[in-house]
Parts: structure tokens; sequence; C-alpha cells
């Protein structure tokens, strides 16, 4: 299971505006989920729309975890934001009753939490890669996406590749 | 001097937490002092939710969270020489450094996330650390006539903590009550490129 954090959401159907890779993500036979805070509080307009659009037809999961043990994850890393949380919250209780999951966080003071508290994680470029090296996106598409993310002026460094 | 800063340390071991709190937060980072006696109030008021805090008896205060306990605590580790404070300063004193060492050896869990909050807050502006502090606890706001001043420039205290990454952008996006997409698009235009792309 992919937990996603609301930056990647706003990546792939905000900046880059391609529902398609959600598609292409579950063709791998990934499982995504989202947090339903990250939906409901940090999600907005149309990105927020498509977000629930594809929790109807199945292909992401919405989370409904309750606020109880997140105090511990919220007290222990200042600095994040309530999503951010929840998916580290979302990705404890998962690996805690068995399953796989990942978190993809694509913010450095996040990732650094997940880093020092042994949390599986990459970044939209790290699922964009994956694509890539299994021959779901070609390098063409590749390319235009990352000239896409570059020009956003969202991301660093500027000198990335897919 | 030396040798009552000892057994006060020892003390602390055995102690309240308000007390490790205190001497950690001094001792984390190298010792580099706190800045000030309202940071220390913001530190140890962030810390206490993880320290089960209700006895150190936090109320709404003018620079936010303020506990007349922490002050007490303060002053009581100065007089055992743990700490010294000065110049808007607050420290290990010499006399205290083995305790505090002894303490940090002993609390090594909580000197780890003490060292968080300290890296996080301790080179912020004042106005930023009442900002984040006041808009994570708006209860603690009520009394403060230097939030509301913060506040009217809130966007531009948000923005200058994500530039320095103390904030992720879902943080900045909480405390002026936005969309994230609205903070990601005005830190690009900025100049502050909020998201980092995974090494190949």
């Amino acid at each position: 299971m992919k937990i996603l954090d609301s930056s990647v959401i706003i990546g792939i159907l905000g900046e880059l505006d391609r529902p398609d890779l959600v598609d292409k993500i579950l063709e791998l036979g990934h499982d995504l989920a989202v947090p339903k805070y990250v939906l409901e509080t940090e999600l907005r307009g149309e990105v927020r729309r498509k977000v629930q659009e594809m929790a109807e037809s199945g292909k992401v999961r919405i989370l409904e975890y309750s606020a109880k043990d997140l105090d511990d994850v919220f007290t222990a890393f200042p600095g994040m934001g309530r999503g951010e949380y929840y998916v580290v919250q979302a990705y404890r209780r998962m690996v805690r009753e068995g399953g796989k999951a990942y978190c993809i966080l694509d913010e450095r003071k996040a990732r650094s939490y997940a880093s020092k508290t042994n949390i599986k994680h990459t970044g939209l470029i790290g699922l964009l890669r994956m694509l890539k090296n299994r021959q779901i996106l070609n390098g063409q598409d590749a390319a235009g996406i990352g000239a896409a993310l570059k020009d956003s002026g969202f991301r660093t460094p500027r000198d990335f590749v897919i | 001097m030396s040798a009552m800063a000892d057994a006060a340390g020892r003390g602390a071991l055995e102690g309240g937490r308000l007390c490790k709190i205190i001497v950690l937060l001094c001792h984390a980072g190298g010792g580099e002092p706190i800045r000030g006696e309202a940071r220390m109030q913001n530190l140890v008021f962030m810390l206490s939710h993880r320290y089960g805090g209700k006895e150190m008896g936090f109320e709404p205060g003018a620079h936010g969270p303020c506990s007349r306990t922490v002050v007490e605590e303060t002053r009581y580790l100065e007089e055992l020489g743990i700490l010294s404070s000065g110049d808007g300063r607050i420290e290990i004193a010499k006399t205290g450094r083995k305790a505090a060492e002894a303490l940090a050896g002993q609390e090594s869990d909580m000197l780890q996330i003490v060292e968080r909050y300290k890296e996080m807050f301790n080179d912020m502006s004042e106005d930023e650390v009442l900002a984040y502090v006041c808009a994570t606890y708006p209860d603690m706001a009520k009394s403060s006539a230097a939030y509301d001043s913060v506040k009217s420039n809130m966007e531009m205290h948000v923005m200058s903590m994500l530039r320095k990454q103390k904030i992720t952008s879902a943080k900045a996006a909480e405390m002026i009550d936005e969309s994230r997409e609205y903070v990601m698009k005005k830190a690009a235009r900025d100049g502050i490129p909020v998201l980092e792309a995974d090494a190949p």
C-alpha cells in the first residue's frame, strides 16, 4: 500500500494534470491510499474532486483512522503538517498489523523524519522512476514530465532526472 | 558549588520531568544557550505535550504560554549551580556540566526529542516562535497582545519559516488556513523550492 501525502497528489493531479499516472501505478499492482484528513483538509478544488472520483471508482482507498495515537507522532517531530502525521500514522498501523506500506512524501523535513524513524518512503520522482524502470512510462514521456516538474519551481535540486 | 550541582543533577535524574526538560534543553545542541525566558517557556510548553505537562501549569500569557512553575524551577536550578542566566541567555553553568552530561546519558531518548525542538526553535525569531506556538495551540494566544501583532503578518512569518525549512508547506498551510497548493505556488513565486527530488 502506498500512502500518499497531499504534495504528491498535487504533483500528479494539479502540477502535471496527469491522472493517467495513477492508472499506471495501479497497473503495476500497487494499491494507493490517502488519509481522509489529507483529502478533506489539505486538498481543495479540482484536485480534491479528482481524488474523490478516484475513491468512488475504487482506484484510491480513503483511510479513516482516528486521531487517537496521532499525538505520539505529532509531538516527536515538530514542524510537519497534520496530513503528514496522518500519513505516518497510517504507515505505522499497517506495518503493525503485518501489512506492507510505503509513505509517499515529497518534503525534506517529512522525509528526514521518515528516515530517522525507519519508515519506508519515496516521493513523486521515485514513483515516476519506478514507472520508467518498469517501462510503463517511455523515455520521452518521462523526460516531458521531468521538464514540467522543473518548470513548476516546486522542487530542489533542479537538476534531477527521471 | 560543583558537588552541590552534582547532587542536584542526581536529584534531577530521579526527580520531575520538568527539571529534566529544562536541563536537557540547555545541554542539547552542544550547550548552545536558550535565547531568553519566553523562548524557554515556549520550548517547555511544546515538550510538555509529550511529557505529560498538566502539572507544569501553563496559562496563556503576554508572550504565549507561561508557567510560574517553569520560572521557579529554572531559578532553583540556577541556585543549585546547574544553570546560569544573564543577557537574555539561559545555559548550563560550568558547575552544572557534569550533572547535565549524566542526565543526558540517562535520558538519551528524551534528549533526542529535546534536540529536535531546540534545533527547530532556538534560531527562530521571537515572532516566529510565537507564531508557531500560538497557531498550533490557539488557546495559548488568548492573552497575547504580541501574538495579535504577529498574526497580522502571519503569512510573512510562515514563509520565512518555510524558507528556513523549519516547517513543511503542509504546516504552513495550516498556520495561515490556506490550501497546501496555495502555499506551494506562493513558495515557487518567492523562489522557495519546498519539495525534494529523490536521489537517483
